[in-house]
């Protein structure tokens, strides 16, 4: 079995820095989509919504969902329309955390966390993808048959899946939400 | 007429056939001949008739006669009364009769519980026209006054006392200079404009706290779910003094704590003033001999009725019934368990001669200076959770200190994958159970301890499957790793939005989305009473249970390692056995665990002292053995029904002996571990006799897509059904998952129950389940049932649905089956 990699700082440093950075990066915005976008999180599917202000619809098994984002001073606006209610959300203007998604079936919102799940097999292959995507850290399940690949903080998650499955590996990637806090029993 | 009677050989006996009272029946008496003095027939009512509807009561109503000398009587009665037949009760016949010479029979009335405010009704029971030989006497008439019960005032608000936190603790950091912390803020209310952090060195903050920081956060709309970036404090450590204790506490300001009721972080300094990251040694003699001074207290390894420390005795044998396992020493020598929890004290004095050298990881060695990558220490002095954890599977025994643990032998490894951010644990996780061989070595490990869980009406992450997937199948050299988890702590403490649940429990513990899947050994707990743990979560997906105790203060709780030292630990002011100077002179122990995170490593150490006398049991032959060897307790333990618009529900069984003979009980799983009857067992065992673990294919049900109304308020519900056919004969079933969904605008009315071909019934969802508590329905959700054990899975299988509250409503719109099984002996 191989041990998982662990390239570089750990994780705590990269939030503390996210923390600190956060109001500097102006984000990849640039590269981000704008409307709204139905992913599968592995089994999960939800709506990754926009980091922009902007007005959007997404078809997903649970029918469709409409919505539009605006901006406060310090905060984005997230409306959702879905299944005859209306739901909403708050995240900071920008960077990482300002990353969210809605899953139309649990009608209920999620952070993206900054880090993809890539299916691959091989060190090569996890060294090929980080190099693709500028990333440094990574853990590497090679029995498990994946990685998870921590993402420098102006490439959206979106962007960098795009990126895999484009490149000369075709990896299949998906976003990585957070999961329910785990509590001491 | 008479004639009639000439066959009826046994008139008191089962010889006697109603049937043959036919022709008697239509004139309503068979008496004696036409000269006979006539028979008078009085109702005789039950006693007391007055009946709380409460308990689901099932009274006898009888009749009596005054002469035997008859040849059989058929009364018949009439209903009446402010109370509706079939609806408030129900009677199990229109008619008594009464065998021929008897002088009298009776019958059965029901009432049913309804939570229905209808205030006391009454039942009357009338001799009805009777003819012939016999005549009504002068009690022809009963009533029967049913105390109304309980009214359920459904509640649907957002429960409070089942919210997050606002503000939770995230990560923190150790510089040589400081000690940073950070904090997510979830919720801090319309109008708070500051979030301030606190440090003290008295842990109740006696005084006020010191201002670590203070930051501006933005009014929470409370229509409006907000996320925030996470707060960052640094508190320089000039400010602290060596050799000091150190709590912080962080909360908003317009809510000022008591106390150090938002401590979320804390800490010690060494002489220098650092913070303490790393285990210090052991201040005592840890190569002692002679017995252990606290384990005369230790209730659940031999129950004598002791107290330990509470104000209240356990009840003899109610415990892990390891007797010989204890004069044997069935040790659990040359296991490896590894304990994934908050840290582990790997120099506490009654567990370091069980760790392994090297084989602990601290996932959080590189944000805290001074720490050690093979230290999993817990900075956090307010109690480390892992070690308490570890001191129940593994704490030394006979070394003249403390307690021991069920497996004083076991070999042990710490790993603390919660330093890492509090949403994303999922990495370290897979690092520490199974899915790594160096930092950390997990994969050599033979038993995981899982003593910790989430709550969210989702699956299993695909990724955690995978993981317990390989670990039971390559792991153990193929063998497959024990994976042993804590089921939950949800029954009680919810408000009870209901009033069943304060018999069937708040959160189940299908709650947590792991403890879904088929690989996993659920552990709930039972007490020093041996009966449930007042919070032991229950549900379809338990294994066994195992101690766990009560608080400590009223009840026995658990006795086990602590943080060393008075100043550090769970072991404060409200643990019974404090600084006990003949028994806990240092402070190193603890009489206050419990929960089912107790019940867990209790559970690891009877597995590790299986796996010590036969290493080649595969995962599943310990199972297997736990399941078989189980003890029923609390076996009288009443089912819980209820009628909803007259029609009654069972919302938990009794135990129950399903069609392969195995008993199962929601509460207790197939029951308590009898350790010594499972070494035993263990010890003969032929290692992988349960043939090869087969997963079947996903059954739909035979009416396929088509969505089934529910209906609303009703106990009878929705009824499905699908047969399976296709799998061996010779299947015996290991678990069975339901997928299903349920649309429907209120998650938590919802029951389901499947039924097996042999006719077993699994209550896999609850109704009133906290955790579905204003979720929209059920969304191809996974269950996990374990009551069909060893049973065939070929032939009719049944779902039911019922919506047991008022308004929202919905209909079952998918279900299928899926079933692991093997081929038993």
């Amino acid at each position: 079995m191989t041990a998982p990699s662990r390239l570089s700082a750990p994780i705590f440093l990269s939030w503390c820095l996210l923390a600190v950075t956060a109001g500097i990066h102006s984000d990849a915005q640039a590269a981000e989509p704008n409307g709204f976008q139905a992913v599968l999180a592995q089994s999960r599917e939800v709506i990754v919504l926009p980091s922009s202000a902007v007005s959007g619809h997404a078809q997903s098994q649970a029918g469709l969902v409409t919505g539009s984002s605006y901006e406060t001073r310090s905060l984005r606006v997230h409306v959702v329309h879905c299944a005859g209610a209306i739901y909403r959300a708050a995240t900071p203007l920008e960077g990482p955390y300002s990353r969210i998604a809605f899953d139309p079936m649990r009608r209920s919102f999620a952070r993206l966390l900054p880090s993809i799940r890539v299916e691959l097999s091989s060190e090569r292959q996890l060294e090929s993808a980080k190099s693709a995507l500028g990333a440094e850290k990574a853990d590497f399940f090679a029995k498990l048959g994946f990685a998870i690949i921590y993402l420098p903080d102006t490439v959206h998650p979106l962007d960098a899946i795009a990126e895999l499955a484009e490149g000369p590996g075709r990896h299949k990637a998906t976003i990585r939400l957070s999961g329910p806090r785990i509590k001491w029993r | 007429m008479t004639a009639a009677f000439a066959g009826v050989s046994d008139p008191a006996g089962s010889a006697f056939r109603v049937g043959a009272l036919a022709a008697c029946l239509l004139l309503g008496a068979c008496g004696g001949g036409a000269s006979d003095p006539p028979v008078v027939v009085s109702l005789v009512a039950p006693s007391p008739a007055e009946i709380p509807e409460a308990g689901n009561r099932t009274v006898t109503v009888s009749v009596s006669v005054n002469s035997t000398g008859h040849r059989g009587l058929a009364v018949p009665l009439l209903f009446s009364g402010t109370a509706t037949r079939d609806y408030d009760y129900v009677a199990s016949s229109d008619s008594i009769v009464v065998p021929p010479g008897a002088a009298g029979s009776d019958m059965q009335v029901e009432v049913f519980r309804d939570f229905e405010s209808e205030g006391d009704e009454t039942i009357t029971i009338s001799l009805g026209a009777i003819r012939g030989i016999a005549q009504p006497g002068s009690a022809s008439s009963i009533t029967i006054t049913v105390v109304d019960g309980e009214a359920a005032q459904i509640d649907k608000s957002p429960d409070e006392s089942g919210f997050e936190p606002g503000i939770l603790p995230f990560s923190f950091a150790v510089t040589e200079t400081s000690f940073d912390f950070v904090v997510l803020v979830l919720d801090a209310g319309e109008s708070s404009s500051r979030l301030i952090a606190e440090w003290s060195s008295d842990r109740d903050f006696a005084g006020g706290g010191n201002l670590v920081g203070a930051l501006d956060i933005p009014p929470f709309d409370p229509e409006m779910l907000v996320f925030l970036q996470p707060y960052e404090f640094r508190l320089p450590l000039d400010r602290l003094a060596p050799n000091g204790h150190y709590y912080i506490r962080v909360y908003p300001d317009t809510v000022v704590p008591e106390g150090g009721e938002a401590g979320f972080f804390s800490f010690a300094t060494d002489a220098q003033g650092k913070v303490v990251t790393q285990c210090g040694g052991a201040a005592q003699t840890v190569d002692g001999v002679g017995p252990d001074p606290l384990f005369a207290e230790q209730w659940h390894l031999q129950n004598t009725g002791q107290r330990a420390f509470s104000r209240n005795p356990g009840v003899p044998g109610a415990d892990l019934r390891m007797t010989e396992a204890i004069a044997n020493g069935w040790n659990g020598a040359g296991v490896k368990l590894a304990v994934v929890d908050s840290g582990l004290e790997i120099c506490h004095p009654d567990l370091m001669a069980n760790v392994e050298d090297g084989k602990s990881y601290n996932f959080g060695w590189e944000q805290s200076a001074g720490a050690s990558l093979a230290d999993p220490f817990n900075v956090n002095i307010h109690g480390d959770h892992g070690t308490g954890v570890a001191g129940v599977a593994a704490a030394a025994a006979n070394n003249g200190l403390g307690g021991r643990g069920v497996a004083p032998e076991v070999r042990i490894r710490g790993f603390n994958p919660a330093t890492a951010p509090a949403f994303d644990l999922g990495p370290a996780l897979l690092r520490s159970l199974g899915a790594s061989d160096s930092q950390p070595d997990s994969a050599s490990a033979d038993i995981f301890n899982m003593s910790f869980g989430s709550d969210s009406p989702t699956n299993s992450d695909e990724d955690f499957e995978r993981l317990m997937k390989m670990g039971t199948s390559e792991l153990r050299s193929g063998r497959g790793a024990l994976y042993v988890k804590a089921a939950g702590n949800e029954f009680s403490f919810c408000g009870a939005p209901h009033p069943l649940n304060a018999e069937i429990g708040c959160f189940a513990s299908n709650a947590d989305p792991d403890q879904n899947l088929p690989y996993l050994v659920n552990v709930g707990a039972f007490n020093a009473a041996d009966m449930k743990s007042s919070y032991s979560s229950a549900g379809a997906n338990l294994w066994v249970v195992a101690p766990g105790g009560e608080d400590g203060a009223e009840h026995p709780a658990m006795i086990t390692a602590d943080q060393q030292g008075s100043e550090a630990g769970f072991n404060s002011a409200d643990d019974p056995l404090g600084d006990n100077p003949a028994l806990n002179p240092n402070g190193d122990y603890m009489a206050n665990f419990g929960g089912t995170s107790s019940a867990a490593p209790a559970t690891a150490g009877a597995i590790a002292a299986m796996l010590g006398v036969n290493p080649g049991l595969t995962w599943r032959d310990v199972k297997h053995i736990l399941a078989t060897t189980a003890r029923r307790i609390d076996p009288g333990r009443a089912e819980v029904r209820a009628a909803f618009k007259g029609q009654p529900y069972v919302a938990q069984h009794a135990w129950q002996e399903n069609a392969a003979g195995y008993h199962y009980h929601n509460w207790y799983g197939f029951g308590a571990i009898a350790l010594d009857d499972a070494v035993a067992l263990a010890a003969d065992y032929t290692p992988d006799g349960l043939g090869a673990f087969e997963e079947s294919r996903w059954f739909p049900p035979d009416s396929g897509d088509q969505p089934l109304p529910i209906p609303d308020e009703e106990g009878g519900g929705v009824t499905d059904t699908l047969i399976v056919s296709e799998l061996p004969d010779w299947a015996n079933i290991e678990a069975v998952t339901l997928e299903i969904s349920v649309d429907h605008s209120y998650g938590a009315d919802l029951g389901v129950t499947i039924t097996s071909p042999g006719g077993t019934e699994s209550i896999v969802n609850p109704p009133f389940n906290v955790l579905l508590n204003g979720f929209p329905g059920l969304f191809q959700w996974r269950l996990l049932s374990n009551a069909f054990y060893g049973e065939n899975p070929n032939g009719e299988w049944k779902i039911n649905v019922v919506d047991l509250a008022p308004d929202d409503t919905g209909s079952l719109t998918s279900w299928r089956l899926r079933f692991h099984y093997g081929d038993h002996p």
